[in-house]
């Protein structure tokens, strides 16, 4: 039986009938000369009339079937395989941190499937790759999911969340979550309610560039997210990436604070309105706040970890149809989060859907489209009518940050109104109650 | 007379030439500036990682062991968060594909089908992310010169990589305004042929590239890297050759360094030596050197510095031994130790001496248990380095084993060649996800096929009748890295063309010999001086006064140059009063020699009009005149 990986059609046919595998040296005359390498698998969105071949000298190339006369092998040879490799041995003395893998850029490598990246080295793989961890903990690697960050849901939070407080009762000193970068910052968020008393620090770490490039950002990420995790005093729910396009510095950021605000820069994640944490560099950890809960001050952790999933977070534009209102109402939704214009408005044709919706007992909250700044719903009559129908205003809570809230409240709450109670309380750090004006500063740290 | 027999020593020489291509914007996004002033810098290290098939690269390793800390500057214009790796790559420029496949198509080429784009790790840091984009655009073709046919390997189109800035132990400096430029990379095979010849291979390829008039002229457009091997040899190759002029110096260097190692392996199995005598552990002899400070082994020791010496079994005599000019193994392992960050090295046969006295020598040879056939090194450096710069320098004496080691070599400024590293394989080789596979429709190749640019020499032609230069000249100009500037010129303004053209090549070509670096001289300041003479502000005699003082740089531009020497041009009018002046203040002269008093009469003249105006114009004013005044004598 021939492996042809991802040929298809007359191409398919033609290395069938050549009876050659992928990996084989093979040697492909074509009307005007002739070309010898290893076949190559072909990428499954790729076409049928090219086959790929590794020259000697390492380059690929597509050969048209067209223009094949002949397939000959020279010699039979495995197909390309990566080879994973071995965990070095763990210091005694240093504290212990689990890393639990769910896939995502700091875990890719080329996909012949689509021949884009896709999630596959283990966390396993990442350690030994990044040996410099080893300085800083004994490392135990979990791998967990193995999925892109734009696939996961709130089921995946409730995974990552039980996963996690099952290390915390095994006894590590800290845990280190690999994740996809898109939606970092939601489940970031996510597990700072779920484990907001957590007794140690978690750290999501992800990176902008895959693992597979020499350039990546995941090495630098991961050390100071292990340096990080072992060396702050603070437990809570924290993302460690670059803090400037520098490889010198990862900024600490808090989990219900963070944002990413760039599609591929390596310093797209930034605390919003409030500074990050702590940062690492140069092998040192500098902490920059005093007031977040310290790391064991916790009596008791007891975890609360469901999500409801019928939140929608709805961005006000305008010519904004109320019906959209409507048919969440419809469809049985339990709670909206609403990106308002400015201060947190919304046009006033949606009053009467929002009116009927609150009565129906679901929970609408108010965030700003700005990002930046607390919403304010007493300075302009929009906010008065507003307030006055029953939606709740969120302060400086990012939008995200604010629908994971009301998914978390709504899944734990046992009634609407202890839910909306959770709303105004102040979880994990996601309300800030002053907004300074060195806050509003970007931090870049060189 | 040439040093040796091609045939007889095997002597196989393979050219791969780079060249820029002249194209809108760069190779993955769409920066259309080549060249930048900084403005911003950023900081990155690189780590090797493995191939598609699991490997790491030796080179890659080599490079990441040296802990590198890279310092980018940042051109506003020439570089956008591409280069900065950090937004993806956007479609390959469709002018740079098919630019290189005309190039290809010229050299009889087959075009690849489906183009593949490759990441080629290089961690040195001349890449932001780590490798460079390369694709093979065609395979196979011949290139013809006047006297022989060479055949093609394959047409490679890649990306330029960041232009290094800087270079000290543990930092290196790039900027990345030419990072991205796209680069065709003709490979051809290797050949025996003679040092001469190969010189004479380059230029035919570099005239054919350049009659597309798609590529970049002027210097650091073109590189050319050369593989060399002989019998009983692996290939050696010397990358980044700028000066064509240097290959056969260093093709003649090559050769005799890898003889001199054929040589050495045999001296090594003579003297009963086998690889596994050099896997010393180094011994630490730090305190024997505690109380001299005259040693170079103690010029760069700071706090926590080590002197390491490792024996050498049996090497004694062999360090220092110099079969030909500059020639020496002790050169070879220097260049290891160097490489590892390690400045401070002595072998046995060059101490007692550089401030090492032989009673130290002794204390040496005690220490190591050495018998006096055995050699020795010493190393100075940080501990750490020190361990890995003896494995490798004895991992380096077991490759003489072997004769002639596969590495990448630099080219001297002298026409030697220096270790850069150990020569990379197919193991560097990496898909490029982010960019899907490029068909090349036989349609596309059809149309290309009329693009193919008439051959050099009809061109040539083309010059001598249209600009009515000499061949010489077409020639010369045609191979220089003015022409664009010698057409428009030649088209725009009425000084003749065979003057722009040989002031553009002859001119600037003995200023350069005379020391002078020709490569400030830009189009504008070449524009300007043309446009002044054909204006008859200054006279073509100026010239050369002009470019020399521009080159020294006592001046900025031509207008500077021109006030410099005071040289704005005489008005017919001011030249007439001179004349009459001359020629009133030699009445007597003129009285006694007639008309033979005219050269001397012309000498006076010119040594006040130099540069001023054209010398037969003075000469026929003055004729006029002097007849004049004769004729009214004799009245």
């Amino acid at each position: 039986m021939t492996d042809i990986q991802g040929y298809k059609g007359v191409s398919y046919n033609l290395l069938s009938k050549s009876k050659v595998s992928i990996g084989d040296f093979i040697d492909v005359k074509t009307n005007n000369e002739s070309i010898q390498g290893s076949l190559m698998p072909r990428y499954e969105y790729a076409d049928d009339q090219h086959i790929v071949i590794k020259m000697s000298n390492g380059y690929n190339v597509g050969l048209r079937t067209k223009k094949i006369i002949s397939i000959k092998l020279i010699t039979k040879r495995s197909a390309p395989s990566f080879q994973p490799p071995k965990t070095p041995k763990l210091d005694p003395k240093l504290p212990k941190v689990a890393i639990i893998g769910t896939g995502g850029t700091i875990a890719s490598r080329v996909d012949y499937r689509t021949g884009g990246v896709h999630p596959q080295f283990s966390t396993n793989e990442l350690y030994a790759i990044v040996p410099e961890i080893g300085k800083y903990a004994q490392i135990h690697t979990e791998p967990l999911l193995n999925i892109y960050s734009e696939h996961i849901n709130a089921d995946h939070w409730n995974i990552i969340a039980e996963k996690t407080v099952k290390e915390i009762t095994e006894g590590f000193d800290g845990i280190i979550i690999a994740h996809g970068t898109d939606t970092m910052g939601y489940t970031s968020a996510a597990l700072s309610f779920a484990l907001s008393n957590s007794p140690v620090p978690i750290i999501l770490v992800g990176s902008q560039r895959s693992t597979d490039r020499p350039s990546s950002d995941a090495a630098l990420n991961l050390i100071g997210a292990v340096a990080s995790v072992t060396r702050i005093p603070f437990s809570g729910v924290y993302v460690a990436m670059h803090g400037s396009v520098n490889d010198s510095t990862v900024a600490i950021h808090r989990g219900t604070r963070v944002r990413k605000n760039h599609t591929s820069r390596r310093d797209a994640f930034q605390s919003i309105d409030i500074s990050p944490v702590a940062f690492f560099k140069d092998e040192k950890v500098e902490v920059l706040t005093e007031d977040l809960p310290l790391k064991n001050s916790s009596l008791q952790f007891k975890a609360r970890c469901q999500f409801e999933k019928d939140v929608a977070l709805i961005k006000f534009y305008p010519s904004f149809n109320y019906k959209i209102i409507d048919h969440l109402v419809d469809s049985g939704y339990r709670g909206i989060v609403f990106e308002g214009t400015g201060l947190g408005h919304l046009g006033e044709d949606c009053y009467q859907s929002i009116d009927d919706a609150v009565k129906k007992g679901l929970l609408v909250g108010m965030t700003s489209q700005c990002i930046w700044g607390r919403v304010n719903l007493t300075v302009y009559d929009s906010g008065r009518d507003l307030l006055k129908i029953g939606v709740i205003p969120l302060g400086d809570m990012l939008p995200e940050t604010a629908l994971v809230k009301m998914m978390w409240a709504l899944g734990n709450a046992q009634s609407g109104k202890e839910a909306e109670i959770l709303m105004h309380e102040n979880i994990a750090g996601e309300y800030l109650e002053r907004s300074t004006f060195e806050r509003r500063k970007k931090y870049e740290f060189i | 007379m040439s040093l040796f027999e091609p045939e007889e020593i095997g002597l196989k020489v393979g050219l791969e030439i780079h060249q820029q291509l002249n194209t809108p914007t760069k190779l993955f996004c769409r920066c259309k500036k080549f060249e930048d002033s900084f403005v911003n810098t950023m900081y990155r290290t690189l780590r090797p990682t493995q191939s598609e098939l699991g490997k790491i690269d030796p080179a890659a390793r080599f490079e990441f062991e040296k802990n590198l800390r890279i310092k980018y500057e940042i051109g506003e214009n020439s570089s956008c968060l591409v280069e900065l790796d950090d937004e993806p790559p956007h479609s390959i420029s469709m002018e740079a594909v098919k630019t290189s496949l005309i190039i290809g198509l010229a050299l009889s080429s087959n075009p690849i089908n489906e183009l593949h784009v490759m990441r080629k790790i290089v961690i040195d840091g001349s890449n932001t992310t780590g490798f460079q984009r390369t694709l093979v655009v065609s395979t196979g073709g011949e290139l013809k010169t006047s006297n022989r046919s060479v055949p093609v390997q394959a047409i490679f189109l890649e990306e330029d990589a960041a232009r290094l800035l800087g270079d000290s132990k543990n930092k290196r400096n790039y900027g990345l305004d030419r990072l991205g430029v796209p680069l065709v990379e003709v490979a051809l095979a290797p050949v025996t042929t003679t040092p001469k010849e190969v010189q004479e291979i380059a230029y035919a390829l570099g005239r054919l590239m350049r009659s597309t008039r798609l590529v970049s002229r002027g210097l650091g457009t073109i590189r050319q890297d050369v593989n060399i091997s002989i019998f009983d040899g692996e290939v050696v190759e010397v990358k980044g050759v700028q000066r064509l002029d240097l290959l056969e110096k260093i093709i003649n260097f090559e050769v005799l360094r890898q003889k001199s190692l054929i040589n050495l392996k045999d001296e090594l199995i003579n003297r009963g030596l086998i690889p596994e005598d050099f896997q010393n552990k180094p011994s630490d002899i730090t305190a024997l050197f505690q109380k001299n400070n005259n040693t170079i082994l103690k010029k760069v020791l700071k706090k926590d510095m080590k002197i390491y010496a490792v024996k050498l079994k049996k090497l004694s005599d062999i360090l220092s031994f110099e079969e030909f000019p500059d020639v020496r193994f002790g050169r070879e392992l220097a260049d290891v130790a160097r490489f590892y960050g390690i400045s401070g090295l002595l072998h046995s046969d060059e101490i007692p001496g550089h401030g090492v006295t032989s009673i130290e020598v002794k204390k040496i040879r005690q220490k190591l248990h050495l018998n006096e056939l055995d050699g020795f090194l010493l190393l100075s450096g940080e501990k750490g380095k020190l361990e890995k710069a003896s494995e490798a320098i004895q991992k380096r004496i077991q490759s003489a084993f072997s004769g002639v080691p596969a590495e990448t070599r630099g080219p001297t400024p002298d026409g030697k060649t220096r270790f850069i590293r150990p020569r990379p394989g197919s193991a560097r080789m990496y898909p490029e996800t982010d960019i899907p596979p490029i068909t090349i429709s036989s349609k596309l190749v059809n149309e290309l096929k009329r693009n193919i640019p008439q051959p050099w020499e009809e061109q040539i032609l083309e010059y001598i009748s249209k600009f009515s230069l000499s061949r010489k000249l077409a020639i010369q100009i045609s191979d220089s890295s003015f022409i664009d500037i010698f057409e428009e010129l030649a088209n725009t303004t009425n000084v003749p063309s065979s003057l722009i053209a040989a002031t553009l090549t002859e001119t600037v070509v003995n200023l350069s010999r005379a020391g002078l670096d020709t490569t400030i001289l830009t189009a504008a300041m070449i524009k300007s001086l043309f446009t002044t003479l054909d204006n008859g502000i200054v006279s073509k005699e100026a010239i050369p006064q002009i470019l020399e003082l521009i080159l020294k740089r006592e001046v900025k531009n031509v207008e500077e140059a021109i006030e410099k020497i005071g040289l704005t041009a005489l008005t017919d009018n001011k030249l007439y009063v001179l004349v009459k002046t001359i020629i009133d203040e030699n009445r007597e002269l003129i009285d006694e020699k007639g008309i033979a008093s005219f050269s001397n009469l012309m000498g006076q003249v010119m040594s006040d009009a130099r540069g001023r105006v054209d010398g037969k114009k003075v000469s026929s004013i003055l004729k006029s005149e002097l007849n004049k005044t004769l004729s009214l004598d004799n009245k």
